[in-house]
């Protein structure tokens, strides 16, 4: 219960803090969404507004977008707004190759390019340099994956390995999400809405200045979303609501010298959910039972970085981070923390380094339940420690044209020992408006803690019931066991891609890749008696092409396709190869009626998920945003219009529905 | 897969070829620049306008202004060198009136050697000097930035609002200073120049301002003035 009361306290002290600002007689900046701007108009702004509008060139990131060598979105802000998603597990959407579907009201299987089962164990997930990868589970739990939208900055999604830079577990992709400084969520925001899914939300931020180095923000909010649809009697979702609030601080100390520090807090419980789950008994019989999942946590984390030219510099980042989920019996409390340093430079005027270390520190403790419990002679609670490095190496191999990146990361964790992950990437830009990329990585996924000691219990039984024979009087478990002697999984990644900015308005961007996957961690057949092994292999293949195409001065379109074959191969359950769709597609328009209406459109389609049973659908979302002054806006979405329901990752449907939120700033 | 979903996906695709073929054959090399030029435009017009705001907030001591009977004489800005937002200050001016003054904008450069000799005169740069004291507001655009310091200097105890968006300008001496801070456009107030001077900046001003001390004066830090009190010189 302590986290929930936190999260009250920070819910107080945030609107406490929004009655001082008067006090203290500090002018906020207003921040304006005003776009086109002439001089005789500008005359007539108020400094407040002129100092809220901002300049930085679109470009500028767009430019470097262009020359990475590797299949990068960067999801803004504004596309996240105007697509209408309120939740970051469905903004991913927006990502080209990155499949998402929802299997309840509060959890999601994320992922490009294959393995986005369940929690998806081959996707790095990063909330500020943060991991929310849970290495107990080997995944992310979207449900906790919250941020306030306005002051989300970008998420960056990386598809195919990260691994040099991020580590273990990015085989498959990196997500990064990326907040914004306090210096730029200045003022009050507040928000609120509802509909027939997102029964009701609210939030209220608070941003102001300490001094002229340090700006701070404080914020709270609150949802509540009903369930998914049952299909069938045997199913059943419940709501799910999240408490959530956390406070920043940014200092710009001079001399390029940024700080920053946060601490946060979040709660949900009451979720019930019925689930199956096997009873003690001689013969093997389960009953249906309503659980109540409870998650809440906490983080604090602090950053500090002075970065003076191109690549030079460094950067230290430390967190601590603490989950404690209810989830079907089972209990897990997790205590994780890191520290990560990087050093940038340059060595002559052709090899620019990037260098870090970085040490990660997680111990649990977990009470089983009785569907997943630990196989015997486990511990009870755990701790893992990882230290890694990495360097980085980008070569000029010819001014302005061709370039080379060199680097491994090597790493040491309690489970699997000694991981080296190398890449090479070479790239090319025979003008500054397009990059033709290629890369050669390997990368690795280490075992969770459940795969090494964890035990899925199908059922209890008396063995000698079970053999037809006479009662032995014990009743086990049988099911599958973990197995601490797995290797990590190995994936050896080829990779390439062209992008190119054929006009301003026009940009493409093609990807593909061919993985081969050794060592992976899976379930034998039949799954009984037997444990976890590294017999599986298996190879994907696919690509993703994505277009930006600034229409007119007031409309924006852009579309993607995506393609991914899995295949696997071994003595193994083949679940893997269903869990992937083979197309995807996307389209969004985003429209300027009049500089105060915007009318938003979006569409998905998304093949067929044989290993759930769901068959493709394609979604259309609508939303209409009215700014009746330039503070206060009002927008009502639909969502999922086109179909009344539709399966995604589970038996459960996802609804058409709609809501509405209003927003004022000042 | 049913028809109706395999056409949702040809459709998507399909839209999506037709935009891209569509605008191919537009041109490649304007690309990049129209986009610089359209930001450069975007901040010219919010650096002009924000100058306006400057010149509103701005109390000039009385005796400043030599007013006619029936015309109040305007508030005089000189742009001192290449300011590159000299048209869109002209555009933002026009029609503008604070406190009944009109705003007149007068260009000045630096004087260059006269033909035939090897240094600019000494009595052009004093013209050069004097045309700047005697304005109400200087801007300094990006060619002064070497002559900057000895401007400033030439120019204290003078009742003139100096304004740049030169770098380091307020550390420098200067009043109010522009910089792209966080991606918006941010001010610098050097309040020790003002208060040399008999000039008044609106509190409302100077608390969005950055407040910056002068390195090279040895002041103690004085409580801030608010506004509307008379202080002294």
């Amino acid at each position: 219960m302590k986290f929930h009361s936190a999260a009250v306290l920070m819910v107080l002290a945030s609107v406490a803090a929004g009655v001082t600002p008067c006090a203290l007689g500090q002018q906020a900046i207003t921040p304006t969404r005003e776009k086109e701007i002439d001089p005789q108009r500008a005359a007539q702004l108020s400094i407040e507004e002129l100092m809220g509008m901002e300049v930085t060139s679109v470009a500028g990131v767009e430019q470097q977008v262009l020359t990475t060598p590797a299949a990068i979105t960067v999801i803004d802000e504004d596309e996240v707004r105007r697509t209408g998603h309120r939740w970051v597990a469905e903004a991913l959407r927006l990502a080209p190759g990155v499949y998402v579907g929802q299997s309840n009201t509060s959890s999601w299987s994320v992922g490009p390019r294959g393995f986005s089962g369940g929690l998806a164990n081959k996707t790095l997930v990063l909330m500020d340099g943060r991991r929310v990868y849970d290495p107990i589970q080997a995944g992310t739990f979207w449900d906790v994956q919250d941020v306030l939208l306005e002051d989300l900055d970008r998420i960056e999604v990386i598809r195919g390995p990260g691994a040099t830079l991020f580590g273990a577990n990015a085989i498959n992709g990196v997500i990064n999400i990326v907040n914004k400084s306090t210096a730029d969520t200045q003022g009050v925001f507040l928000e609120a809405g509802g509909g027939t899914f997102e029964r009701g939300f609210g939030s209220v931020r608070y941003g102001g200045r300490i001094n002229e180095k340090a700006t701070y923000a404080v914020w709270a909010k609150y949802f509540n979303r009903a369930p998914l649809e049952a299909a069938g009697p045997l199913d059943s979702d419940s709501d799910f609501d999240l408490t959530h609030a956390r406070f920043r601080t940014d200092i710009d100390a001079g001399d390029d010298l940024k700080l920053m520090f946060e601490a946060d807090a979040y709660s949900s419980f009451g979720a019930r959910a019925a689930a199956r789950v096997p009873v003690r008994a001689p013969t093997a019989t389960t009953e249906r039972r309503i659980f109540e999942n409870d998650v809440r946590g906490g983080h604090v984390l602090g950053r500090a970085e002075r970065f003076t030219g191109d690549n030079e510099g460094w950067s230290v980042l430390a967190y601590y981070d603490r989950t404690e989920r209810a989830l079907t019996g089972s209990e897990a409390e997790r205590d994780s923390a890191e520290i990560d340093a990087r050093y940038h430079f340059m060595l002559g005027e052709r090899h620019a380094l990037a260098t870090g270390i970085e040490y990660y520190f997680t111990t649990d403790r977990l009470v089983p339940g009785s569907s997943t419990l630990l196989t015997p002679g486990s511990p009870a609670a755990d701790s893992m420690n990882t230290v890694s490095a990495f360097v980085q190496d980008t070569i000029t191999l010819q001014e302005d044209r061709w370039f080379a990146m060199l680097g491994s990361k090597v790493e040491h964790n309690d489970l699997t020992g000694v991981e080296v992950q190398p890449s090479a990437r070479l790239w090319w830009t025979p003008t500054d408006r397009e990059t033709v990329w290629g890369a050669v990585s390997r990368a690795v996924r280490t075992p969770s803690r459940f795969e090494e000691h964890g035990f899925i219990n199908f059922f209890f039984a008396d063995p000698g019931v079970l053999a037809g024979g006479p009662p032995t009087g014990q009743i086990v478990p049988f099911g599958l066991s973990g197995n601490p002697n797995l290797d990590s999984e190995k994936a050896l990644v080829y990779e390439l891609g062209y992008r190119r900015r054929f006009s301003d308005r026009v940009t493409l961007d093609v990807a593909t890749f061919l993985s081969q996957y050794d060592d992976l961690i899976s379930i034998p057949t039949p799954a009984v008696g037997g444990s976890f092994n590294n017999n599986g292999e298996a190879e994907v293949y696919g690509g993703e092409v994505a277009v930006v195409w600034q229409a007119a001065d007031n409309w924006r379109l852009r579309g993607a396709y995506s393609y991914a074959e899995v295949n696997v191969s071994g003595p193994v359950s083949l679940s893997d190869e269903g869990n992937t769709p083979h197309n995807m597609a996307q389209l969004q328009s985003f429209l300027d009626i009049t500089e105060n209406l915007e009318l938003n459109a979006a569409a998905y389609f998304v093949d067929r998920v044989e290993s759930q049973g769901a068959s493709s659908y394609t979604r259309v979302d609508i939303g209409l945003t009215w700014r009746v002054t330039p503070n206060f806006d009002v927008s009502i979405w639909g969502q999922n219009l086109l179909e009344p329901r539709h399966n995604e990752f589970s038996s459960l449907q996802v609804e058409r529905s709609a809501y509405v939120v209003a927003t004022l700033r000042f | 897969m049913n028809l109706g979903n395999c056409r949702g996906l040809l459709l998507i695709g399909l839209c999506g070829i037709a935009a891209v073929l569509a605008v191919c054959p537009a041109s490649a090399q304007q690309g990049s620049r129209e986009a610089e030029q359209r930001e450069a435009a975007r901040v010219a017009a919010i650096k002009a306008g924000m100058v306006v705001n400057f010149l509103r907030y701005t109390t000039w001591p009385s005796g400043s202004f030599k007013d006619a009977e029936d015309r109040k004489a305007p508030i005089v800005v000189t742009l001192a060198g290449d300011t590159g937002f000299a048209s869109a200050l002209a555009d933002a001016v026009r029609g503008v009136t604070i406190g009944g003054r009109e705003i007149e904008l007068r260009q000045v450069s630096y004087p260059t050697a006269r033909r035939d000799e090897t240094a600019p005169r000494q009595e052009d740069i004093d013209a050069y000097y004097a045309s700047l004291r005697g304005s109400h507001a200087v801007f300094f655009g990006r060619s002064e930035s070497t002559r900057v310091t000895e401007s400033l200097r030439k120019l204290e105890g003078a009742d003139v609002l100096t304004m740049s968006d030169l770098g380091g300008f307020a550390e420098a001496g200067g009043m109010l200073g522009m910089v792209v801070r966080e991606k918006r456009v941010a001010i610098d107030a050097n309040e020790d120049a003002v208060k040399a001077t008999a000039l008044k900046l609106s509190s409302r001003l100077l608390k969005l301002a950055r407040i910056v001390r002068s390195p090279a004066r040895e002041e103690d830090s004085r409580p801030r003035d608010d506004g509307g009190k008379e202080g002294s010189r």
